[in-house]
């Protein structure tokens, strides 16, 4: 059996954050929570399985650019993005470079518990 | 002898004796008319000719006409009219023969006419001529003056008047011209009165639709953080009360906690909707020239700084190379931070009010810094640029904080940055940049900021 998946949470709003926290758990899975795109650089260290629930508008560098930087770092984590601030080209970009969800809050419990568990099985 | 008694001889003698006395006293009296006529003949100040009355021919002359033609009396005797005429065009033989003709119907005339001295130099004179019987012969009398110096005040008061008209006309011409030039400077002042208002019109447009844009993206941003945790909170609660023992919990919580999320949903649904009502304008890219862009803003806040006695230098060549921009847009961002400069300058002293525009070239960009010396950026807000450039910051007791999120939202959607650093001395340096390349992360830019 494989052990309990992390899910890796990169927003700065704390309401967001915490409400993220309760319903990854409740999911039974594990939560790392990260306050900007940053500090998951300098915290992260890889879990299997996992995937990363990032936000796009954060502080310095932005979710869209913490993509780019994994992608060439070699980083292969599933991204689901969520936004405050819903934009389809924004929608389109995240897409393009290969994110598996891109959620606009709010948005429904259910769709993101289906977005993770969806990016946890396409952990190679 | 026979017939003549010596008596009668001697009475004879006698009266011959008689007769040649009265002759003599006769021929003395005649000598001393003649002499009186001539006396008078050349007293008179008028030149006097007598001509013949069929050849023309001059017979006499007094001393006035020998001193103006230049003649002895010796040689004037005899001479011809055109002799004494100059012979210029009017003044020839056929007109002489026209006037003599004229006065054999009418008895005078009097005319101007070209008369010829003995040196052969022509002069103006005035001639009077009367037919006349003297000595019963049919004789022409010529009187003539002298005219010259008339001719010369007339010619002079020719010339005068001639002078006057044409100063009038020159001065008229100029008039004409300068009313001219009025006219066409009003009608420029009147169509860069109507571009400038035309420009403000556009702006107060432009940043109303800015102002709601980025309002209505800033609030759909911040509302969504919100209700994102509300809607996964409930949800997470309704679940766990469904999941729990069901005796223990009153279905009404269970339908609380899915009201909850549903009103937030719902919450959610309407700040989209507002966003879409308020879409980001995309920038209408055309090549522009930096410093004219400038020179626009500036006459349009001329007023207000003046009226807030602020010395203003702006340094924008004409040279600077054109950027490919949204006029409008960026204009919009160069009002907004002259604007902002103003205000941060409310608390300076008036002989310390100082704004610098400057435009210049950057590597690839155009680099514009607006510069102040008020009151500079609140020390704890100095190194928080997202905070600073964020909707709803604001330094003013009024404002509305929109002004530095929209001029941000501008120059990113242009692919550019902006940036405050607080001056040495004092006050506050806002500086921008526009590629002069498009550049194609404008729709990330665009959708990407204002981060918080």
């Amino acid at each position: 059996m494989n052990p309990t998946p992390t899910v890796h949470v990169v927003e700065d709003d704390p309401a967001m954050t915490s409400a993220l926290c309760v319903l990854i758990k409740t999911m039974g899975f594990t939560v790392e929570s990260y306050a900007s795109a940053e500090e998951f650089l300098r915290m992260y260290r890889s879990r299997d399985p996992e995937c990363l629930v990032l936000d796009i508008r954060l502080p310095g560098m932005s979710g869209l650019e913490l993509q780019r930087e994994l992608t060439k770092s070699g980083v292969s984590l599933p991204i689901i993005f969520i936004t405050g601030h819903g934009d389809p080209v924004i929608a389109a970009t995240a897409k393009r470079q290969g994110s598996v969800s891109y959620l606009e809050k709010p948005f429904p419990s259910q769709t993101l518990c289906q977005s993770i568990r969806e990016a946890i099985t396409l952990r190679p | 002898m026979s017939g003549f008694s010596s008596e009668q001889y001697s009475r004879l003698i006698e009266e011959l004796h008689s007769y040649q006395a009265e002759l003599e006293t006769q021929n003395r009296q005649l000598l001393a008319s003649d002499a009186n006529y001539r006396e008078i003949f050349n007293a008179v100040n008028d030149a006097l000719l007598v001509h013949d009355g069929t050849t023309g021919k001059v017979l006499d002359v007094n001393a006035a006409a020998c001193a103006m033609y230049g003649v002895t009396p010796d040689e004037a005797r005899g001479m011809d009219v055109m002799d004494l005429t100059s012979g210029e065009p009017g003044y020839t033989q056929d007109v002489v023969n026209r006037r003599i003709a004229e006065i054999a119907d009418v008895g005078t005339a009097v005319f101007e006419w070209r008369a010829k001295r003995k040196s052969g130099e022509p002069f103006w004179v005035e001639v009077s001529l009367r037919r006349t019987t003297i000595g019963g012969r049919d004789r022409v009398l010529a009187v003539v003056r002298d005219i010259t110096e008339r001719r010369l005040a007339e010619e002079a008061l020719r010339r005068a008047r001639d002078e006057l008209e044409s100063r009038v006309t020159q001065r008229t011409e100029e008039l004409t011209a300068v009313n001219a030039r009025l006219r066409e400077e009003v009608a420029e002042r009147k169509t860069s009165e109507r571009r400038r208002r035309q420009l403000e019109a556009d702006l107060a447009h432009v940043g109303r639709l800015t102002t709601m844009d980025e309002m209505a993206g800033s609030l759909a941003h911040e509302l969504n953080q919100p209700l994102g945790a509300i809607v996964l909170h409930a949800e997470v609660l309704a679940a766990k009360m469904r999941n729990a023992c069901s005796s223990a919990i009153a279905p009404e919580l269970i339908e609380s906690a899915t009201a909850i999320a549903k009103q937030a949903h719902r919450a959610g649904e309407l700040v989209r909707r507002m966003r879409q009502f308020a879409k980001h304008a995309t920038p209408k890219r055309a090549p522009l020239a930096p410093s004219e862009a400038v020179a626009e803003v500036v006459s349009l806040m001329g007023n207000d700084l003046r009226d807030a006695g602020i010395a203003l230098v702006v340094d924008a060549d004409s040279s600077l190379p054109v950027v490919s921009a949204d006029k409008i847009l960026l204009q919009q961002v160069l009002l907004n931070l002259m604007r902002n400069a103003v205000e941060a300058m409310t608390a300076t002293p008036r002989n310390a009010r100082w704004l610098d525009v400057q435009a210049k070239v950057d590597g690839d960009s155009l680099i514009v810094a607006v510069r102040d010396t008020g009151c500079g950026i609140p020390v704890e807000k100095a190194g928080r640029p997202d905070e600073l450039f964020g909707a709803f910051f604001s330094t003013k007791s009024d404002g509305l904080g929109m002004g530095l999120a929209i001029s941000r939202s501008i120059v990113e959607s242009h692919g550019g940055r902006i940036w405050a650093t607080p001056n040495p001395d004092q006050g506050t340096t806002f500086t921008f940049t526009v590629p002069f390349a498009a550049e194609d992360r404008e729709h990330e830019s665009n959708t990407d900021g204002p981060r918080r």
